[in-house]
């Protein structure tokens, strides 16, 4: 549970987490990022630098307890280098919760609200004809709001579908072309003016990742993705409403004196776009046994249904239309890496899978109308899934 | 599709109806049957009918009224005239009556019609058995053989088996007098006739198949297979066979004699003893002595004969031949002999039989306060043999399952220790050749974790086992005390019974190295029947541990990969791998997840439950009557050492009609045991004989064969071509009426 918290009113109750995890070093952080390795300092690197994000978010963001931690959730997905779909009504700290990311991570943050009349250029930007001094005509592009390390697409079910299938195209690809130019989105935008460069084929990969919000009270005039591009998010993360208590201390802590500026988010100290990238590159080499591996799959075949492969179990069977692609069980895999490195683990078990389950399938399993009908979700049958596979 | 015509339901109505009509069949024919029950009623109703006639006719001889039972016989012969056995009768009561001419006579004629008339009712071929039993009397066996050559074996009635029988046994024979023996005694199983050729046969069989082998294989013969019982007893009943058949088993034993040599002592004396006993009906108590004296040396000269049960089994047979002939002072000796040796071998229950035995000895050599020593003797060790102390009667537990369970344990643990190949090999292997450390380790604690629950389910089996045996031994203190203390009851329920079984400590300890044993297999046959794939059995370890699995993943990674590959991208996973196994090996073994009072508290528990049955009191134990021996010897026996009738001064004292003396000689006549202790201060003690001599063995008749002459004049070149008469041996069928009695009843 979250809410927008403005910078001026830190809510005492954030989280320390970074106060008790270990300070990394950075000589030995520098070290290691030079090698493919992953040993136990780097793995506490991860781990340590994980919590302290969490704990830079969490000053901004009030969160009740017992809830889901859809903060690590979203950084697990980060890390794990993926997109995010969050879900909520109205108010309850989404765009706050992404600010407050980009801001402890020290990225580039953007925010596209998307409405019906939004067009794909209003996304990736344009090239636009600048007069140069002698007074010539020269094309210039303008980078749109893409051109971020974090991308909010608020409300994106509002945009038409040809807009929605620009940004998509930019999740999937990590790269766009305009005007026969192919740009890269996501560098590192600290150390270049210009944020829009035509890619130049050495910088292989970047941190771009979309965090797309989508209202789900309001259906009139929106244009709900597509299965297909759903599956694109890695994690679905749904951020409940608050309780009486819960809502009472954000609405403290929302009108009262302005916080001071330690109590908001900050840059995590230390913390590079290089670094992240190696932070990203160090859940692949965590070990996967066979019977995660076998897990994943299993959950994953369970929730899908197929003729002539039915389920084991019988509510799949009954309520489901479509069952999680094959990207489902790489998030699975891929969050169960990262989860394992913030548990101080090299390797992930089956524990791990069933914990992510549910942000990482709960979009990909659509439903019948007879689940409607039955006020059966997919979350409540992802967990059965789980419960049957013996987890 | 219609309901018309369907051929195949049509056959199966048309099977349905024949079988019906076939049960139907079968019901109405079961009925017209008469039950079974009905008709053996009706037959034991006929078999009463002629036992109660022989009986009848059986008393009149027994009280010397031949020419009575003649009569009867006579009469119920006529009116049942399909009865082999009275005919039989009849030729008996004929012989004793002296009417066998007249019985000629008749069953002549009824054997030469055709059919029975009113006047002549006898069965032809009955007839013809009859006039067999006639010219067997008169020893004419060739005119036995052609009377009874229409008979089949199949239908033949039990007296002309018994009788065909008889004539084999006279031309030695035995295995077809053996088989006459059977299909006789199948035939009529209560046949007393029957009985005796039986016996006679088989033993003979048997002795001569002994013989066989001797001749055949001297040295190397066991002769202690010679000493059974069977055979013995068949030498015994030798004297008192035909000439022919002694002259027969005598030919056969020099023979065997001549072959021994001196190669087999033993043997040699055991033949000696056989051949005296052929010759015992012409030696007489001079044989008999030698007989004696032989089996003497015989043990003197083999401590494992001295040893065997069958010297005392020679031994007490002799004794009881010296008591029939009544020579009294041998079987006492023999009898003192026998107990004495019987004291050395602890067998005591035996022993106190053989003191009643000489007990009875004394008393009939007169030796009335020595008799009440033995008996009292008797007494007091079958009353000592009755109290038993407890480790007596309980069961002897055999110590060799713990010993078995702890060898099992220590094996498993050499194989364990070998690697734990046998627990994990599909792990451990692949393991050792990537990373011999970690595998060592991993080993270390997959066979203390076995251990532990090895330990664990012995201990858990031992625990139930203590309770289980502490309800038991309360149920059983209960069932006692109602008794003996709150006299509930008269008798315990199951006290008494199971009392053998309360030897706990030592059941206990066989019960656990049982459960010791059980354990050890079944986590062999579980390791090598459920062998899993690495994969999997790293992953239980993980559970078990709760490594996060990182067990799993190190094994999968070294399957697919090169340890320096695995430790060059992931050595935090290597190291944990090492890490969680290493912590995972458990430390002290502790089997009881209990506190270290409780467990105090349980072994005491289960100790005073162990030690409780220890002292269990011991159930009364009734003391068990006197051994009461039988001691009756075979009427043969007693003629071998009697003067014959004609120098025997003694007679009948009995008749019941007044006749001949009627004075009582009790001096040898034996005392009921209940009735010792009363007559010990007596002078003269002792009851009546029947008719003044025993009956006969077989049939309970007067027995009358006493005047056999065996000082037989026979031609011995004659005897070899087996052409005499039967009269030319001097012996005289048993059957035959000395003179004596002939005409008493006129």
């Amino acid at each position: 549970m979250n809410t927008e918290v403005s910078n001026d009113q830190m809510p005492e109750t954030a989280n320390d987490e970074a106060a008790s995890a270990p300070a990394p070093t950075a000589e030995p952080a520098q070290a290691q990022m030079h090698r493919q390795q992953l040993d136990q300092a780097s793995i506490d690197h991860f781990a340590s630098r994980f919590h302290a994000i969490a704990a830079e978010v969490r000053k901004d963001i009030l969160s009740p307890e017992g809830e889901e931690d859809f903060v690590g959730e979203l950084l697990t997905a980060l890390f794990a280098r993926g997109h995010v779909l969050l879900e909520s009504r109205p108010g309850l700290g989404k765009t706050t919760l992404v600010r407050s990311l980009g801001a402890a991570l020290g990225l580039q943050f953007g925010r596209v609200q998307f409405t019906p009349d939004l067009m794909p250029a209003d996304i990736t930007g344009t090239t636009i004809l600048r007069t140069d001094e002698r007074g010539g005509l020269y094309p210039e592009f303008q980078s749109g709001p893409v051109f971020a390390n974090i991308l909010l697409a608020d409300e994106i079910n509002r945009a038409s579908p040809k807009t929605q299938a620009a940004l998509l195209e930019a999740m999937a690809e990590r790269q766009m072309t305009v005007a026969g130019v192919t740009y890269k989105p996501g560098q590192d935008y600290t150390k270049s003016a210009n944020i829009a460069e035509p890619d130049t084929g050495t910088d292989a990969s970047g941190l771009f990742h979309v965090l797309a919000t989508q209202n789900p009270i309001e259906q009139e005039g929106t244009y709900p993705l597509p299965e297909a591009q759903l599956d694109r998010f890695f994690f679905k993360l749904v951020i409940p409403s608050p309780d009486d208590s819960l809502l009472a201390s954000i609405v403290t802590h929302t009108t009262g004196v302005q916080r001071e500026v330690s109590e908001t988010a900050q840059h995590v100290d230390g913390l590079t776009f290089e670094e992240l990238q190696y932070l990203q590159s160090l859940p692949l080499l965590v070990e996967t046994p066979e019977s995660a591996l076998n897990f994943a799959v299993e959950l994953c075949q369970t929730l899908n249904p197929v003729a002539g492969r039915p389920s084991d179990l019988s509510t799949a069977n009954e309520y489901v239309m479509y069952g999680p692609s094959p990207r489902g069980a790489q998030a699975l895999i891929l969050a169960a890496k990262v989860r394992a490195l913030v548990e101080g683990l090299p390797n992930i078990n089956a524990d791990l899978i069933a914990r992510v389950a549910g942000p990482a399938l709960r979009h990909r399993v659509i439903l019948n109308h007879r689940a409607a009908i039955d006020g059966m979700d997919s979350d409540r049958l992802i967990a059965d899934a789980v419960s049957h596979l013996g987890q | 599709m219609g309901t018309g015509y369907r051929p195949e339901r049509m056959l199966w109505l048309q099977q349905a109806i024949r079988m019906i009509a076939v049960v139907l069949l079968l019901v109405s024919v079961v009925s017209f049957i008469p039950p079974a029950s009905a008709q053996s009623e009706r037959l034991s109703e006929q078999e009463r009918r002629i036992n109660g006639l022989v009986k009848t006719g059986r008393a009149m001889l027994t009280n010397q009224q031949y020419a009575r039972a003649y009569k009867h016989f006579l009469t119920y012969a006529r009116q049942q005239p399909e009865e082999a056995r009275l005919y039989r009768w009849l030729v008996l009561s004929s012989l004793y009556a002296d009417r066998k001419n007249a019985l000629t006579e008749l069953m002549l004629d009824a054997s030469e019609q055709e059919t029975p008339t009113t006047k002549l009712p006898f069965l032809s071929e009955l007839a013809d058995y009859a006039l067999a039993e006639l010219a067997m009397s008169d020893g004419n066996v060739d005119a036995v053989d052609n009377l009874l050559t229409d008979f089949s074996d199949r239908t033949a009635p039990s007296p002309v088996l018994v009788l065909k029988g008889q004539v084999a046994l006279l031309s030695s024979d035995f295995e077809t007098a053996n088989r006459y023996a059977d299909l006789a005694q199948r035939r009529d199983s209560n046949d007393p006739e029957a009985q005796r050729l039986a016996q006679i046969a088989s033993g003979l069989f048997a002795m001569t198949e002994e013989l066989d082998r001797v001749i055949a294989d001297p040295a190397g013969y066991n002769f202690l297979d010679m000493t059974n019982s069977e055979v013995f007893a068949a030498a015994l009943l030798l004297p008192y066979q035909p000439v022919v058949l002694q002259e027969e088993v005598g030919t056969q034993l020099i023979e065997a004699y001549l072959s021994i040599g001196n190669r087999n002592q033993e043997l040699r004396i055991l033949v000696d003893v056989y051949r005296q006993l052929a010759d015992l009906s012409n030696g007489g108590m001079e044989a008999l002595m030698t007989i004696d004296a032989s089996i003497n040396e015989l043990a003197a000269l083999s401590p494992e004969f001295a040893e065997s049960a069958s010297f005392l089994q020679v031994l007490e047979l002799i004794g009881r031949f010296w008591l029939a002939v009544r020579e009294y002072e041998r079987a006492y000796e023999t009898f003192d002999q026998i107990q004495l040796i019987q004291e050395q071998r602890g067998e005591r229950t035996a022993q106190a039989c053989s003191l009643v035995i000489l007990g009875r000895t004394a008393t009939l050599m007169g030796r009335r306060d020595e008799a009440g020593d033995f008996r009292e003797k008797a007494r007091e060790i079958t009353e000592a043999e009755a109290q038993k102390t407890r480790d007596q009667l309980v069961l002897p537990w055999g110590q060799f399952w713990p010993f078995v369970a702890v060898g099992l344990l220590a094996a498993l643990t050499l194989v364990s220790l070998v690697g734990s190949r046998v627990i994990a090999p599909s792990l451990i292997t692949p393991l050792r050749a990537q990373d011999p450390g970690t595998a060592r380790i991993l080993s270390n604690q997959l066979t203390r974790r076995v251990w532990v629950l090895t330990l664990y389910f012995v201990a858990t089996l031992l625990l139930l086992l203590a309770v289980l045996a502490a309800v038991t031994l309360g149920l059983l203190v209960l069932d006692w005390a109602s008794v003996e203390v709150f006299k509930w009851r008269d008798a315990t329920m199951v006290y008494g019974r199971v009392y053998e079984w309360t030897d706990a400590p030592r059941l206990g300890a066989v019960t656990a190295g049982f459960a010791l044993m059980s354990a050890s297999i079944m986590v062999l046959v579980y390791a090598s029947t459920r062998q899993k794939k690495p994969a999997e059995i790293a992953e239980r370890i993980d559970t078990g541990l709760a490594t996060g699995g990182s067990l799993e993943a190190f094994v999968t990674a070294v399957s697919s990969a090169p340890m320096t590959e695995i430790s060059s991208r992931n050595p935090a996973l290597v190291t944990r791998a090492r890490q969680v196994t290493n912590n995972g090996v458990p430390g002290w073994i502790f089997p009881f997840a209990l506190s270290p009072l409780l467990f105090a508290v349980g072994i005491i528990v289960l100790g005073g439950v162990l030690t409780g049955y220890r002292y269990l009191p011991i159930p009364e134990q009734p003391t068990p009557p006197l051994c009461d021996p039988d001691t009756y010897v075979p009427p043969p026996f007693l003629q071998a050492s009697q003067p014959a009738p004609q120098t025997q001064q003694r007679q009948a004292p009995m008749t019941g009609e007044g006749e001949g003396e009627t004075g009582l000689d009790v001096s040898d006549s034996e005392v009921p045991d209940s009735a010792i202790d009363d007559l010990l201060s007596e002078q003269s003690v002792g009851g009546l004989d029947d008719a003044g001599e025993p009956l006969d063995y077989y049939t309970g008749l007067p027995d009358r064969q006493f005047d056999i002459d065996r000082s037989t004049s026979l031609d011995p070149n004659r005897s070899r071509s087996g052409s005499y008469l039967l009269d030319d041996t001097g012996l005289r069928p048993r059957q035959s009426v000395p003179e004596r009695y002939r005409g008493r009843w006129d």
